[in-house]
């Protein structure tokens, strides 16, 4: 997995209220997660090379909370990520109605997002259904390769 | 809406039919032909209607044909094509074929269309085409998994059409950055690849092509940007059958022979091509607009070009031809 799209992904979970996020792609799969201990661990598993398998710590302000706090609420949100670099499109022309709008239901299929380069356009479908919860980017925005776009829970 | 069809054909010769034989041919009153008639400007057709002569459209339509076309596709091609469906009318081929692309009529699938309704370029431009005057053409393709440098397809995509008006003796046509195809500064067609699917996998790939072969004479209505079309090129006019079939053959083989040993001599045969190198121009982006010289494109086949002497390299945006004018 690129280790960029980790990078986002941990900053995505810093800014959140998300305790922990597992994603698969493919053979491969990462599970950041927020432990009480106040550090963000993650944790990248490619089957078969279990030797990689990395641990890093980085510590955080948002967990610097004292333990006594209540826990956060637990929200598990699955996060749809862009597949490949171009620019992030909501609504399938300008003017025209957003494909999705937060708090919107979505069933694994629905064609949420486009992203465009070298003039393909590539209708982003939601992998999972559930409720938009988040949306990540801007319309018109240019998008890495790994960029979370929406959080679907 | 059948009737409609019905007179089209009728008068798809160009010449002038009476109202009254018209009628009689389809048993429907002279007030519902001509209603008929009228109703073919929603269409983009021009009708002449001289009193005592009839009516004529301002030129003859060659309908596509589903067998013509077929003829004249090469066999092996042919092998690689596993459906055809000719529409009068539709919204957009490309839609057409998105809403095929979970089922099992997908890949291999051509489909053609007289009209479209709501046809469309790059991220809601429309593609305006009068009925029978363009060819609209899109194809269904899978791929499992998706090509890495499935961008790549966007340049060949516009190779093709170049192929296929150079068969046609078509010479001085060239490409706009990705795949526009450009007489002298004019527009005479486009392509518009679309796909949907998951991040990693198999994909979908819609590849879209439109193609002005003969526009009704006067102002094409809504078209705004400077374009030509074939008849405005080559005369005589070849045939819209041919032409389409030798089209298609063109894009199949590319969309068939596409994979990493491709990539080099598409980049090659694009830059042969490209009819905007040197040129200082305006390139739209959402939201902005940059303007300078275009220097031509990387081996990824992105865009380069000099902007206060800066090189900047682009992977989307469109080169505004409308600044030409």
């Amino acid at each position: 997995m690129d280790l960029r799209k980790v990078k986002k992904l941990i900053e995505l979970l810093e800014q959140s209220a998300i305790s922990e996020i597992e994603i698969h792609e493919g053979e491969e799969s990462v599970r950041i997660s927020r432990h009480s201990s106040g550090a963000t661990q993650t944790f990248v598993q490619v089957p078969g090379h279990i030797e990689s398998t990395q641990t890093t710590a980085v510590g955080t302000t948002v967990s610097a909370k004292p333990v006594s706090e209540p826990a956060l609420p637990e929200e598990t949100g699955h996060i749809v990520t862009s597949p490949m670099v171009g620019i992030f499109y909501l609504s399938p022309s300008p003017g025209a109605p957003p494909f999705v709008e937060k708090g919107q239901t979505v069933a694994k299929g629905d064609v949420i997002c486009i992203i465009e380069a070298m003039k393909i356009m590539n209708q982003i479908e939601a992998d999972t259904s559930g409720v938009i919860s988040k949306i990540l980017a801007e319309n018109g925005e240019p998008v890495e390769y790994g960029q979370p776009l929406f959080v679907i829970s | 809406m059948h009737n409609r069809i019905k007179l089209l054909r009728l008068m798809s010769d160009g010449e002038f039919h009476s109202g009254q034989v018209l009628g009689r041919t389809l048993s429907i009153s002279r007030t519902a032909v001509w209603k008929i008639i009228k109703s073919f400007r929603q269409y983009g057709l021009n009708v002449y209607s001289i009193k005592g002569k009839g009516h004529r459209l301002s030129q003859a339509i060659e309908f596509i044909d589903n067998d013509r076309l077929l003829s004249c596709i090469n066999p092996e091609i042919r092998r690689l094509i596993r459906f055809i469906t000719i529409h009068s009318e539709i919204d957009s081929t490309n839609e057409y074929l998105l809403r095929k692309s979970e089922g099992t009529e997908f890949h291999g699938h051509v489909t053609l269309a007289e009209f479209q309704s709501s046809g469309r370029g790059r991220h809601g431009n429309t593609w305006i085409s009068p009925y029978g005057a363009g060819i609209c053409l899109s194809i269904g393709w899978h791929y499992d998994p998706v090509p890495d440098f499935l961008a790549l397809l966007s340049l060949a995509a516009g190779i093709a059409v170049i192929r296929t008006l150079k068969e046609f003796k078509i010479n001085n046509a060239g490409l706009k950055w990705p795949n526009d195809i450009i007489w002298q500064g004019r527009k005479l067609g486009g392509t518009l690849l679309e796909m949907r699917g998951e991040s990693a996998g198999p994909c979908n790939i819609v590849l879209g092509v439109g193609v002005n072969f003969a526009f009704p004479g006067g102002e094409v209505e809504m078209i705004d940007q400077p374009w030509i079309d074939i008849a405005g090129i080559r005369k005589p006019l070849p045939s819209r059958n041919i032409l389409t079939a030798a089209l298609i053959s063109e894009i199949v083989q590319v969309l068939a022979d596409f994979d990493e040993k491709t990539i080099p001599g598409i980049i090659e045969e694009w830059r042969r091509y490209d009819c905007m190198k040197g040129r200082r121009m305006t390139l739209l982006l959402p939201g902005e607009s940059v303007t300078g010289q275009i220097l031509g494109i990387d081996n990824n086949g992105s865009l380069l070009m000099s902007i206060n002497n800066k090189v900047r390299r682009f992977n989307s945006g469109e080169i505004s031809l409308r600044a030409l004018q």
